[in-house]
């Protein structure tokens, strides 16, 4: 089986209390070496909110971006209301038929996210694209909420 | 008394990063014939993934596309790496990818592949 590679070599099978201290301890060294460059490989952190969303007020759009490796089309549902934008949706992992599992880290979700839009956007330019797992949504903002540069006058 | 600027720390030495690094989840499996892992790679395609078995080692590495409406949008970058067992021969991996979920196959070496042993009763 495939052993996780690590800065001190190969790790014995983690079944003790203190092996998984020793691990967040790691964790926790791992954390302040970042800085410095690329060390372990363990997943960066439990991630508690899935999927990564990040949300991005250009001058004349609101773009928000979400990681959604393996969801399908069809599992996906996005829903805009006045001021908020709605992600509703499933991932499915599943064991592929005859195989032994070794390590599961991928996690089967049902998952909603809501957001507050930093601005009121046009909801008839909307665009929306799922491509290689990532969900891009492009809303243009209204008229009135688009930056406007000021001219500055000196005497 | 010199006038060169001097970083006051090591960290300043450093330019700021433009991207960021994430060890993406992964999954292991194993039958007969090969072990599968599959890791999530969401906004990286063939052009930015790296996958690479040899010296012992697999190791995967992508990056995500850059947003095109965000000016000066950092996109993450994705890295994890496994010590390859000796059954494995790393000359016929192979990859795929698909929304954004990366299989990895690593066949088993002829010589390390499971045999059924029949047991017969007497």
């Amino acid at each position: 089986m495939l052993t996780r590679w690590h800065r001190g070599g190969l790790e014995p099978d983690p079944f003790t209390a203190l092996e998984s201290l020793r691990r967040r301890m790691d964790r926790l060294f791992e954390d302040l070496n970042r800085g410095f460059g690329w060390q372990g490989t363990e997943p960066l952190a439990e991630v508690s909110t899935w999927p990564r969303v990040d949300v991005y007020d250009t001058d004349e759009a609101v773009v928000v971006r979400a990681d959604l490796p393996g969801v399908e089309q069809k599992d996906l549902e996005v829903t805009l209301s006045e001021e908020s934008l709605t992600l509703r949706g499933k991932r499915r992992v599943e064991a592929p038929p005859g195989y032994e599992v070794h390590r599961r880290e991928r996690d089967d979700i049902t998952f909603t996210r809501a957001f507050t839009l930093p601005a009121k956007v046009d909801a008839d330019k909307v665009s929306a694209e799922l491509k290689n797992g990532v969900l891009t949504l492009t809303l243009e903002k209204t008229e009135e909420a688009r930056a406007k540069r000021i001219r500055v006058s000196t005497n | 008394m010199s006038t060169a600027l001097v970083p006051t720390r090591k960290a300043d030495l450093e330019p700021v990063r433009e991207e960021e690094h994430l060890r993406p989840p992964v999954d292991i499996y194993e039958n007969d014939d090969e072990l599968l892992v599959v890791t999530d790679m969401p906004g990286v395609d063939r052009t930015t993934l790296e996958v690479q078995a040899q010296h012992g080692e697999l190791r995967i590495r992508g990056q995500q596309e850059k947003l095109e409406r965000v000016p000066r949008h950092r996109s993450r970058r994705f890295e994890r790496a496994f010590t390859l067992p000796a059954s494995v021969d790393p000359d016929r991996c192979s990859a795929e990818l698909k929304t954004g979920v990366l299989h990895v196959h690593l066949p088993k070496a002829e010589g390390a592949r499971r045999h059924r042993i029949e047991v017969k009763s007497a």
